[in-house]
């Protein structure tokens, strides 16, 4: 059973019910977190660390977390935060993480199945800027609202659309123009 | 169909087929997760979130300036009633001191009330 958000936060803010609540939002929320931080890290062991710091600030964050915020958003906001401060700082295994996903030959890899397509499509991506990445995976993936990645990214739903749609022409032209 | 309709739904169209190889690939995920990950995943993060405990209250600086506030002007108020009384209760029990525990009071000098006495006999003589 999923508990709604605001149920999650009640509970939380209920003496000695901390760790429940807490348990009820990692189940809410785990995959979607870990998902949003692999197509940015691409890397399964780097977006496991990086979802379990993720959820630790969030852990650590939730005592001043304002109820009339929305809690989805402001976790992805955290997620986003630790995404690009690891990519910051690991730039170069990132790069390498990127130029690893085989476009052939890809039996060989145990943590991706796609076909030869979509391995283009990863590649594609790992070309766009970071803020483009994050814009295009947000919608292009997760399906978010304009309005809901403006909360976690900052900006105008203008900019965002202008951004994604740039985006998508790039990685239009990559697919259809690489061998 | 009206002729807007009909424009509504070229123009769809076309933002529809603008980029077909992204729609083509479009809710596909090829990246894999070793099995039973996330079950593990939830287990890591609620025993991590275990050893740190309870997470810390915060608590605000204009909330301990409050705090600090209320308790300075309690402290004030009190000293002021306890020292003010404190006058007060020395002139009414003033009377009712003797003549050493008087000087001893006023110059905070320990007198002898055997070496007064003395004094006064040799002054007498």
């Amino acid at each position: 059973m999923q508990l709604e958000d605001q149920d999650i936060l009640t509970l939380f803010f209920t003496k000695g019910k901390e760790q429940l609540a807490f348990g009820h939002l990692v189940n809410k929320y785990q995959e979607r977190m870990y998902w949003h931080i692999r197509k940015m890290v691409i890397n399964h062991e780097d977006a496991n660390d990086v979802t379990q710091n993720t959820f630790i600030k969030v852990w650590k964050g939730l005592p001043k977390f304002k109820k009339e915020s929305n809690l989805f958003t402001w976790m992805y906001r955290i997620a986003t935060n630790e995404t690009l401060n690891f990519i910051q700082t690991n730039k170069r295994r990132i790069a390498q993480s990127i130029e690893d996903i085989q476009i052939e030959n890809r039996k060989d890899d145990p943590f991706f199945s796609g076909d030869e397509i979509e391995a283009k499509l990863y590649k594609a991506i790992g070309t766009l800027p970071e803020k483009q990445r994050l814009v295009f995976n947000m919608k292009y993936f997760q399906e978010l609202k304009y309005t809901e990645i403006v909360e976690v990214l900052g900006g105008t739903v203008g900019s965002l659309k202008a951004s994604y749609h740039h985006a998508q022409k790039k990685i239009e032209a990559y697919l259809t123009n690489t061998d | 169909m009206s002729k807007n309709q009909n424009n509504m739904k070229t123009n769809n169209e076309h933002i529809e087929n603008e980029f077909p190889a992204l729609d083509k690939l479009k809710g596909q995920n090829g990246f894999k997760t070793p099995t039973g990950y996330f079950d593990l995943l939830q287990n890591s993060i609620m025993s991590k979130v275990s050893e740190t405990a309870k997470p810390k209250k915060v608590i605000s600086f204009y909330k301990v300036f409050g705090y600090a506030a209320s308790v300075a002007v309690i402290a004030g108020i009190a000293s002021i009633f306890f020292f003010g009384g404190n006058d007060q209760s020395s002139i009414e029990e003033f009377g009712q001191l003797t003549v050493n525990e008087y000087f001893e009071d006023i110059s905070g000098v320990d007198l002898e009330l055997d070496e007064s006495l003395e004094f006064d006999e040799m002054a007498m003589n």
